[in-house]
């Protein structure tokens, strides 16, 4: 669970940003949140703490994406007031997010803890394996429908000439 | 849904209109088309005599459905390329039916339901299983359509999740239960028209707004993994949707109530038109997916790309033809589930299981208890939130692939043995299961179809069984006879 907090006049809202099955983790120094993934994509969600009784739809919120736990070459995913992005496309490798919450009143927040995202793609030995066995069952379907379909033309002729 | 979208393209106050104008319309011309029921054949069947136009068209629009609309572009989202190729692959499952359903017109002239062939063909515990993996898919699939109105209206017009839903789910129960399957093949009818007029005008739009050089240049430097041909879950994933298509079609009574009120001659045809008709539709909205980025649309969920895109390229008028497109397709396929469903409920399990000697009235009661039954259990699961659109349809992709061959064989076969086919759908709906669970969505259906075809041919070969073909032809002249009270 991340945190983002605006600078929000009398007691700053708390902006959460969670994604489900994270670990604890340190990666480079920075205390992170990491997540291992096989699938090239992922939803990231956000809110604002539920300690903070506040709307969170009346915040603007701008998540980035970094390739370094330090976000030196982070870019802008996303700017709005939406509490959830889904991220698709992903390449194997690391992925560093972050999420800050911004007022009304243009007072941005600081940055919410990162997210550390690793992506490992599942054993291509496994997938086509899979993609054979398919292959053979769809061929198989396949040859017995249309013989199938063939000896029902003859035996509906049968039928009709029987009649 | 969860609160994580903000912005939609139509105020609440049009889109509101235009449900209560469609919501009107559909209630409307199902009770004029359901006057047309004379008799529980005329409700279950239609009469037995639907005719080529109206037979393509239902099987199109059925087809249509949130799975098309709002599945497609995820599948393309999520698996690149190949997942824009693999979802459309599911028009094969209705290009093979299309000579089955020639055939069950043949074998079973007085047929009901796909569960009154199944228990003819393999007998009751045969039976029993299947009626548990139809019901469960056919829930599933009801409940994966409602969550999708519910998306779509709160994406498009910010109307909250729980009232478009709530609408869209009543006003399909309302048609379906005056007007029974007259009224859902003829409210598909119209349905069909506008979703293909709609479509060819959004795709005209989409293609003058979206340069494919860009739309290339982006997807390969922001991402590269959706033009990968070797992604492992986009290879696995390509078997896995068309053998996910097969089960759905080969097994489903939304497919064999259409073929049994097909008149003679008209199923094959109907169904291979309906599955041309059908094939460019996941392959333009999959584009859709691919260009995303291009357009600067945030996705809270991945099943929200469809109407999200369609709005934010179309504009707010555009964004009505797409609110009406996919209101149709969604009710055309929420109607005939609940017609089809129902009665699978009310043949099979009221009139064959609980109450033989059931009266033609009491089995109208019936059928109209379970109808209603059956939209407020979708309405509470819904509402319940059980996951994205994806995730609730492929957990039942196992069980549908594991019906696979025992309903084929068992169709074109005289050997198929009753004790493989039972051992067919269990043991492939449980290894499908597992593959769902340790491998991931992508896996199941044709882990669940493999397994069930080795052992359906295993028990051919081990131990072939005879069977007499006329007695699939189980006559329902005490059915047919009554008239609706």
């Amino acid at each position: 669970m991340l945190i983002a907090v605006p600078a929000y006049g009398q007691s700053p809202p708390q902006a959460e940003f969670t994604v489900s099955g994270g670990e604890p983790a340190v990666a480079d120094g920075v205390d992170v949140e990491r997540i291992d993934s096989n699938a090239p994509h992922i939803i990231l969600t956000w809110s604002i703490s539920e300690e903070d009784e506040r709307d969170p739809a009346a915040f603007s919120y701008r998540l980035e994406r970094a390739a370094s736990p330090d976000f030196s070459d982070s870019r802008m995913l996303y700017e709005g007031r939406d509490r959830a992005s889904f991220r698709a496309g992903l390449a194997e490798g690391s992925y560093f997010y972050r999420v800050r919450a911004t007022d009304e009143a243009g007072n941005a927040g600081v940055w919410s803890r990162p997210l550390h995202l690793e992506v490992a793609y599942q054993s291509m030995r496994l997938a086509l394996s899979l993609f054979a066995v398919g292959a053979v069952v769809f061929l198989a379907t396949l040859v017995l429908i249309i013989a199938g379909a063939r000896k029902d033309r003859c035996e509906a002729v049968e039928q009709e000439e029987a009649t | 849904m969860n609160g994580a979208h903000e912005t939609a393209v139509l105020s609440p106050q049009i889109g509101w209109f235009l449900l209560a104008i469609l919501g009107v319309l559909w209630v409307i011309l199902g009770v004029l088309w359901g006057k047309k029921a004379k008799n529980m054949d005329g409700y279950m069947v239609a009469g037995r005599n639907v005719g080529l136009a109206l037979g393509a068209a239902t099987a199109m629009a059925t087809w249509v459905t949130s799975n098309t609309t709002m599945l497609a572009p995820q599948f393309a989202l999520e698996l690149g390329v190949w997942g824009m190729l693999a979802y459309s692959t599911a028009c094969f499952g209705l290009f093979l039916f299309a000579p089955m359903a020639r055939r069950i017109r043949r074998l079973m002239p007085n047929g009901l339901t796909s569960g009154d062939f199944i228990r003819l063909r393999y007998g009751r515990p045969t039976w029993v299983v299947f009626l548990a993996i139809s019901l469960t898919y056919s829930f599933a699939w009801l409940v994966t359509m409602a969550m999708a109105g519910g998306l779509l209206m709160n994406a498009v017009a910010g109307i909250p999740f729980a009232w478009g839903m709530t609408v869209i789910l009543l006003v399909c129960v309302l048609y379906t239960l005056f007007g029974g399957l007259y009224a859902v093949i003829g409210t598909d009818f119209v349905q069909s028209i506008i979703i293909l007029i709609g479509v060819v005008f959004v795709g005209a739009v989409i293609y003058q707004r979206i340069d494919f050089d860009v739309t290339y240049a982006t997807v390969v430097a922001e991402q590269p993994a959706m033009l990968y041909v070797l992604l492992p879950a986009a290879i696995i994933a390509f078997f896995n949707n068309m053998l996910f298509g097969f089960g759905e079609v080969f097994h489903n009574n939304v497919w064999w109530s259409r073929a049994f009120a097909m008149r003679k001659g008209v199923p094959a045809k109907a169904y291979m038109l309906g599955g041309l008709f059908w094939l460019p539709i996941p392959i333009a909205v999959g584009y859709v997916a691919l260009s995303s980025d291009v357009l600067g649309i945030n996705l809270p969920r991945p099943d929200m790309l469809g109407p999200l895109a369609a709005a934010e390229v179309l504009g707010a008028a555009g964004a009505v033809v797409i609110f009406v497109v996919l209101f149709c397709s969604l009710a055309s396929s929420i109607d005939s589930l609940l017609a089809a469903t129902s009665d699978l409920l009310t043949e099979d399990i009221y009139r064959k299981a609980i109450h033989p000697s059931a009266t033609e009235g009491n089995v109208r009661t019936a059928s109209i208890a379970i109808i209603i039954g059956l939209g407020f259990l979708t309405w509470l699961t819904c509402m319940l939130n059980p996951g994205t659109l994806a995730q609730v349809l492929f957990a039942s992709g196992p069980l549908v692939g594991s019906a696979i061959w025992p309903v084929a064989a068992g169709l074109f076969w005289r050997r198929s043995n009753p004790a493989g086919a039972f051992a067919a759908m269990v043991l492939g709906s449980a290894c499908g299961l597992y593959a769902y669970f340790t491998i991931g969505w992508y896996s199941g259906a044709l882990v669940g179809a493999a397994v069930s075809m080795v052992i359906t041919l295993g028990a051919i070969v081990l131990a072939p069984r005879d069977f007499d073909w006329k007695s699939l032809n189980e006559s329902n002249e005490e059915l047919r006879r009554g008239t609706i009270r």
